[in-house]
């Protein structure tokens, strides 16, 4: 069996507040193959994007391990750390807060390689910009543009091609087209796919989406409060949902179709406070088919298919 | 027939800036009856939102300006209300429920107080015991325990702030709900809640409701209606049953479709639209959609469409169909 | 027909697109703002006047030479402005002081800021400990009143030129840090300083390429500012004897001279009145339009 390319063990987050402990991400395991993605799912405040952050150690995790490509690099340092960040990439949601906006396109293109000295000379510089720009389709007219001048759309190729400039061979998209508009949102994911297909990328990418997810996703990990509730094969997750959080998610999305019209909302309340959860289902609260022995202890993540994951009393 | 309760005939509004006369809306024109809901589809910057704050006379003072067209609510011409009819006609005829709950309520305020405000208001000479039972019933009525009507907004999460939005605008018991993105800011399973009870709202008050909305899944759960706002015009409108079922629909509303992902169907890559939205400070000519257009030819470019209907209740706005005339086609 | 050949010559030459410089911009947005412009206009002629004044002024013998025949004469060819009670001509001192104002001002702005930047994007970028030392620390200067403070060292250790550009920058510099701080606390949360981090930029370039520039705006109009406020406060400690001594022609000395003489020769305050006042306002007027020019947001 090969070693898959992104591995955590028992991957923890804690952020101390004045309430309490904030369990942000509270062990996480999973592993992504090469060349595949992960979706990773979840409301707001289910700890997907610290996650997404912790992975790349852009917040230092409380407890856990992070293995890349078979080498722990939880707490790699210099050399090493420099490597991983080379090979580890990350898109953010927000194309205008994560673009300076001070730095027009060319520059914002130039300056991962001009930090890490990839390549190095003007003219080599500018050629990879321009090589760049072509691979995420932005015309090179836009090589002395600022990112207010641009539209979403734009902002958000540029924020790729940035992710792009170091050839990582890792991508954590957390939220990429969820600021944008739907006809806009059906481009930038065309892009990011024929850029996995081209390149051999490996995503994890963080929505709220379900149906974006399944579109790009050959796993789903499903979030809930910190922790991963399920995790399984896209096709799998989506024709048989085990837990019933999952099954809620995917009864909740409104589908464009005149098919079934009626409303029906099963899980009543909402998410509760990540801090100091009891031990137990986080779920609990909200299901509709809680039981006595949801609460109490906490549950292991179950593996009830081939690759199929659920945490649940009731399977 | 149902009656017609709102009546937009040929809208144009106009935003004044410093360096740019934007086309906000080139030509709307919409009907909504009493007790429908009427979905107002478009990405950023169509004209829905301008739309609906036309109808309130809300459009921000000397910069944005209606220079041609009428909104009519129940036969009469909104933008030549008088102050005092105007002041009447907002909130308990028509109220507007905005996208993100927080900045329509009041921080410092009890949100029993914000919803009670609401009811006096309107209510002039009202007493206050009515008052506060009124606003125990609106409590019930959104799935709020009356109990928590004296604790301020930031003790409630967002699904819940959205309801106290939706009893202040509901409070007078309108004719007319303009609802703009109220469920965007909500995560899915809030946002069926939301949905959910405007649907139930909708059926037991008999309101009539404007939404307005990027997700074409919302509509097909809770709208009789839709019109798909582009560039400032409405290119395509009919019964939802038109917009959803019908063989044809403008290129516009087709790329709409092919950009969402499909639950059901496994597709390998979508179909979206190509380019972007016209910038409406320098509108393309002839049809606006032309140059995104997959289908464009010569007339699109020079010629703007006529609106053609298809059947009595569905009609588009492009060349396409001009030899697609009235009768069994669907 | 060759003319035409040369221009496609051209337009294949590689891609290379030209746009205005930064600063190009700038100018272009500054320039829209009539009153920045106004205001930039009276500060670079008293900054040459300041420069200039000793190519045709002689400072012994037209600034502080005493004629006591000639005193309080009113406005003449000779005299435009007058003279004062010592007979000295009223114009050339005011020229000559407006080096005082300049030259404290500007150093005044210099020293403010630049400890203001240091410590403010310090302490908001790393935060903690350091951060609670550094803002406590500058919170004790908050309380002390500022022209208190400048007079109080000014006293302890003499009035110099340098020491009062010092007594008055540390009056300046708690506000400027927690201006500069407050701004880079804000801008450390922005994604695009994550997307720096990701890809292993050092602290410092994070600093002084991602966050600094970011601030600049803020910086340099609190900078002009700060540069305004303290031409006043110069002038106010002359006035009340503890800036800059007599015989220099300060305009707040100038100020105190003449007021002795207010009801009879009220003439004589009108002069350094007015530049003082003229003064700060360009400055600040300059500080407003800067702020607007120096987004790279604002249309042009």
């Amino acid at each position: 069996m090969p070693t898959p390319l992104l591995q955590t063990i028992g991957l923890k987050k804690y952020f101390k507040t004045s309430k309490g402990v904030l369990h942000a991400v509270d062990d996480v395991n999973f592993t992504i193959e090469k060349g595949q993605t992960l979706g990773v799912v979840g409301e707001s405040g289910c700890g997907k994007t610290t996650l997404g952050r912790t992975i790349l150690r852009l917040t230092e995790p409380t407890e856990g391990r992070i293995m890349f490509g078979g080498k722990d690099v939880t707490h790699a340092a210099g050399k090493e750390m420099h490597e991983f960040r080379k090979n580890a990439q990350i898109i953010f949601q927000d194309p205008s807060s994560s673009l300076n906006p001070r730095m027009s396109v060319g520059d914002l293109i130039a300056e991962p390689m001009k930090v890490m000295k990839t390549i190095t000379g003007k003219k080599a510089l500018e050629e990879r910009v321009y090589e760049l720009m072509n691979i995420v389709g932005l015309d090179d007219r836009f090589y002395v543009s600022y990112p207010h001048e641009l539209d979403g759309g734009r902002r958000q190729r540029i924020g790729v091609a940035r992710a792009l400039a170091l050839e990582p061979e890792f991508i954590v998209c957390d939220e990429p087209v969820s600021a944008l508009d739907v006809s806009i949102q059906a481009q930038i994911l065309n892009l990011l796919m024929d850029l996995q297909d081209r390149m051999g990328l490996t995503y994890m990418f963080i929505t709220h989406d379900l149906s974006v997810v399944k579109h790009i996703s050959t796993d789903i990990a499903v979030m809930y409060l910190g922790q991963c509730i399920e995790k399984a094969p896209t096709d799998e997750l989506f024709e048989k949902p085990l837990h019933p959080y999952t099954q809620a998610l995917l009864q909740a999305i409104p589908v464009p179709n005149l098919k079934n019209r009626t409303i029906e909302s099963t899980i009543k309340g909402e998410i509760s406070s990540p801090i100091d959860p009891k031990p137990g289902c986080r779920f609990a609260t909200r299901c509709p088919y809680a039981k006595p022995e949801c609460t109490g202890h906490d549950l292991d993540l179950k593996e009830v298919a081939p690759n199929h994951f659920v945490k649940c009393v009731l399977v | 027939m149902a009656e017609k309760l709102l009546e937009i005939k040929d809208l144009w509004v106009e935003f004044k800036t410093d360096d740019a006369l934007v086309h906000a809306l080139n030509g709307v024109n919409l009907t909504v009856n009493k007790g429908e809901a009427y979905g107002l589809v478009g990405e950023t910057g169509a004209g829905k939102t301008t739309t609906c704050k036309s109808i309130l006379q809300l459009l921000p003072e000397r910069v944005g300006k209606i220079t041609n067209g009428e909104i009519l609510f129940e036969g009469k011409n909104i933008p030549d209300f008088t102050e005092k009819e105007l002041e009447d006609f907002r909130g308990s005829k028509c109220a507007m429920i905005f996208q993100d709950p927080m900045t329509s309520l009041n921080p410092v305020l009890t949100v029993g107080d914000q919803v009670a405000e609401e009811i006096e208001l309107h209510n002039p000479g009202m007493s206050k015991e009515d008052i506060d039972k009124r606003v125990d019933d609106m409590f019930k009525l959104v799935g709020l325990l009356p109990e928590r009507k004296g604790e301020f907004p930031h003790q409630f999460s967002g699904g819940m702030k959205q309801r106290i939005v939706i009893a202040m605008g509901l409070a007078c018991q309108p004719d007319l709900l303009l609802a703009d993105e109220p469920t965007t800011a909500l995560d899915v399973t809030i946002q069926l809640q939301i949905l959910k009870l405007m649907k139930d709202l909708k059926e037991q008050m008999n309101t009539a409701m404007i939404m307005v909305t990027h997700d074409l899944g919302i509509v097909a759960k809770i709208c009789d209606r839709a019109g798909i706002m582009y560039a400032g015009e409405i290119i395509e409108d009919g019964d939802i049953e038109d917009i959803f079922e019908s063989k044809y629909h403008h290129p516009y509303t087709v790329g709409l479709f092919g950009s969402i992902p499909d639950l059901t169907v496994k597709t390998d890559r979508l179909n979206p639209i190509q380019g972007l939205m016209p910038d409406p400070a320098d509108l393309p000519t002839g049809c606006k959609f032309h140059p995104r257009c997959p289908k464009c030819y010569e007339e699109c470019v020079n010629v703007e469409p006529k609106v053609y209907q298809l059947s009595p209740s569905h009609m588009i706005k492009c060349h396409l169909f001009k030899d697609i005339k009235e009768g069994g086609n669907e | 027909m060759s003319e035409k050949n040369t221009v496609n010559v051209s337009a294949a030459a590689p891609r290379k697109f030209k746009r205005k410089s930064q600063l190009e911009m700038v100018w272009i947005r500054y320039r829209k703002n009539k009153l920045a412009l106004f205001g930039l206009v009276v500060f670079l002629i008293i900054v040459i006047v300041s420069i200039s004044t000793p190519l045709f002024i002689d400072y012994k013998e037209q600034v502080i030479k005493q004629n006591i025949m000639d005193k309080f004469q009113t406005a003449s060819a000779a005299h435009p402005f007058g003279t004062d009670q010592f007979g000295r001509d009223v114009l050339c001192r005011l020229l000559w002081g407006a080096r005082y104002s300049i030259l404290c001002g500007l150093g005044v702005m210099a020293l403010s800021l630049s400890v203001g930047a240091v410590l403010g994007a310090s302490a908001g970028y790393f935060g903690g400990a350091y951060d609670q030392i550094i803002m406590r620390i500058l919170d004790v200067f908050f309380a002390i009143p500022m022209t208190l403070m400048a007079i109080s060292i000014v006293a302890a250790f003499g009035n110099s030129i340098p020491n009062l550009i010092v007594a008055i920058s540390l009056g300046q510099i708690p506000k400027m840090t927690r201006i500069i701080r407050s701004s880079v606390i804000t801008l450390k949360d922005q994604d695009f300083i994550e997307a720096a981090r990701a890809c292993d930029t050092k602290k410092s370039r994070i600093i002084f390429k991602h966050i600094l520039p970011n601030a600049m705006g803020t910086l340099i109009v609190e900078g002009t500012l700060t540069m305004g406020k303290s031409i006043i406060l110069i002038a106010g400690l002359s006035f009340i004897g503890m800036g800059i001594q007599p015989p220099a022609p300060e305009w707040g000395a100038m100020l105190s001279e003449a007021k002795n003489y207010m009801l009879n020769y009220p003439y004589l305050m009108y002069a350094p009145g007015i530049a003082i006042v003229l003064t700060a306002l360009s400055i600040t007027l300059i500080g407003d339009g800067l702020r607007d020019a120096l987004d790279p947001k604002m249309k042009n």
